[in-house]
């Protein structure tokens, strides 16, 4: 790629060969922005995930190895404790969230500002690399109001319930664009401390006709 | 007939490429997406892909389907079987590009040549977002879109020279914007 970059500015070149290397970087770059755009709506639209984006080594499979021991540890616990799920809130959150797949849908068309702690953070959390992308996140100048609410799933999913109830709050309060999101991942991370009456607050909150309004009834339920 | 379209009228499908050709990309989005599940459960059934690589293949099939779309290559009749056979067709590349890849030990490996194929550059996207809107607009019509210069200059009420010479400055501008960023 880069020889091509290379070779489009330095060197001397006919039309038809300017217009053939831009003609497939222009394909490239509209392409990327194409898929981002498709797999926004998939999600949105159709509920439809890629689920974990391909890593390299190990991390390729963290996440499917995360959520089958959180489940592993769940079953047994059922299985010797009965009661122990409904008594403990916290491992509900944690099972809600080590089931949630969370994938950052890019930078959407019309983005005008470009930054590489952006895109390394974005790549990063779509691998499921929590810790380097909250990095990321946070070496950003000036985070916008989507880069605060991945950073706060960020923590989110790294265990760090306490990093993330700000951030959460935030995301909820100012705007609307993630206020649904953050309404429930904030009960979670309410549940998760131990602030029972928090999550509870939070998880009544959500509406009938909003996010995850069922799952929330149904955790309302298990932790009553 | 429309059925086997994906429910697309002819007068629907004569939209969609002209819609394609300016990257309105709105229609395009809400017929395919639809099918997106369909192809996916298909490439699962026939081949027992996993759920990644189907949605890999779907999507590949998509991007693919535009550009034939916008050379005027497909035509009213069949899309849906078309398009599931290029879903097929792209998922039994990456899996002999994945054997390929091992038979012969290379020291790049499948994952990168996907997102070196898949991903945008860098260095590119930077200079691209810097251009001005129009410069965009012309050169993803030009470049992306297929269109002729002639059919930009009708479509902007302005002469073909002044296209084409506002094309040459467009990518004049790109060239030095990259050359900041490389």
């Amino acid at each position: 790629m880069k020889k091509k970059l290379h070779h489009l500015i330095s060197e001397e070149l006919s039309e038809k060969e300017t217009d053939e290397i831009m003609g497939a970087l222009v394909t490239q770059q509209m392409n990327a922005e194409l898929r981002q755009r498709l797999a926004h709506t998939l999600k949105e639209k159709h509920g439809i995930i890629r689920s974990a984006e391909r890593g390299n080594g190990k991390i390729k499979y963290l996440n499917y190895m995360l959520a089958i021991a959180a489940s592993i540890t769940v079953l047994i616990a059922l299985v010797f404790y009965p009661n122990w799920a409904g008594d403990s809130p916290q491992v509900l959150a944690q099972q809600y969230l080590s089931e949630q797949p969370l994938s950052h849908p890019g930078t959407f068309k019309g983005a005008t500002v470009v930054d590489e702690q952006r895109t390394q953070a974005i790549v990063a959390f779509n691998q499921g690399d929590f810790t380097k992308a909250a990095t990321h996140f946070n070496a950003l100048e000036a985070p916008t109001a989507e880069d605060r609410y991945y950073l706060g799933l960020a923590y989110l999913k790294n265990g760090d319930y306490e990093q993330a109830v700000p951030l959460l709050v935030e995301s909820k309060t100012k705007g609307k664009r993630f206020t649904q999101e953050a309404q429930w991942f904030l009960g979670l991370a309410h549940l998760a401390l131990g602030n029972t009456e928090s999550a509870i607050n939070e998880l009544k909150a959500i509406g009938k006709d909003e996010w995850k309004y069922k799952e929330a009834v149904s955790l309302l339920e298990q932790i009553h | 007939m429309e059925n086997k379209n994906f429910g697309l009228t002819q007068a629907d499908f004569d939209r969609l490429v002209v819609d394609l050709k300016r990257n309105d990309t709105f229609f395009f989005e809400q017929v395919f997406t639809k099918q997106f599940e369909e192809t996916i459960v298909y490439l699962k059934r026939e081949y027992r892909a996993d759920h990644e690589d189907s949605y890999d293949a779907a999507m590949d099939a998509l991007i693919a389907f535009r550009l034939r779309f916008v050379q005027g290559k497909l035509s009213y009749g069949n899309l849906r079987f078309l398009f599931t056979k290029m879903a097929s067709q792209m998922y039994l590349k990456s899996k002999k590009n994945k054997v390929q890849t091992v038979d012969n030990d290379l020291l790049v490996n499948e994952e990168t040549v996907e997102t070196e194929n898949r991903e945008m550059s860098l260095e590119f996207n930077k200079a691209w977002q810097k251009l001005g809107e129009g410069c965009k607009d012309v050169l993803t019509k030009y470049y992306y879109g297929k269109m002729k210069l002639l059919e930009i200059a009708n479509e902007l009420s302005k002469s073909p020279a002044t296209v084409r010479k506002q094309k040459e400055r467009c990518v004049k501008k790109m060239k030095e914007l990259i050359s900041v960023e490389i």
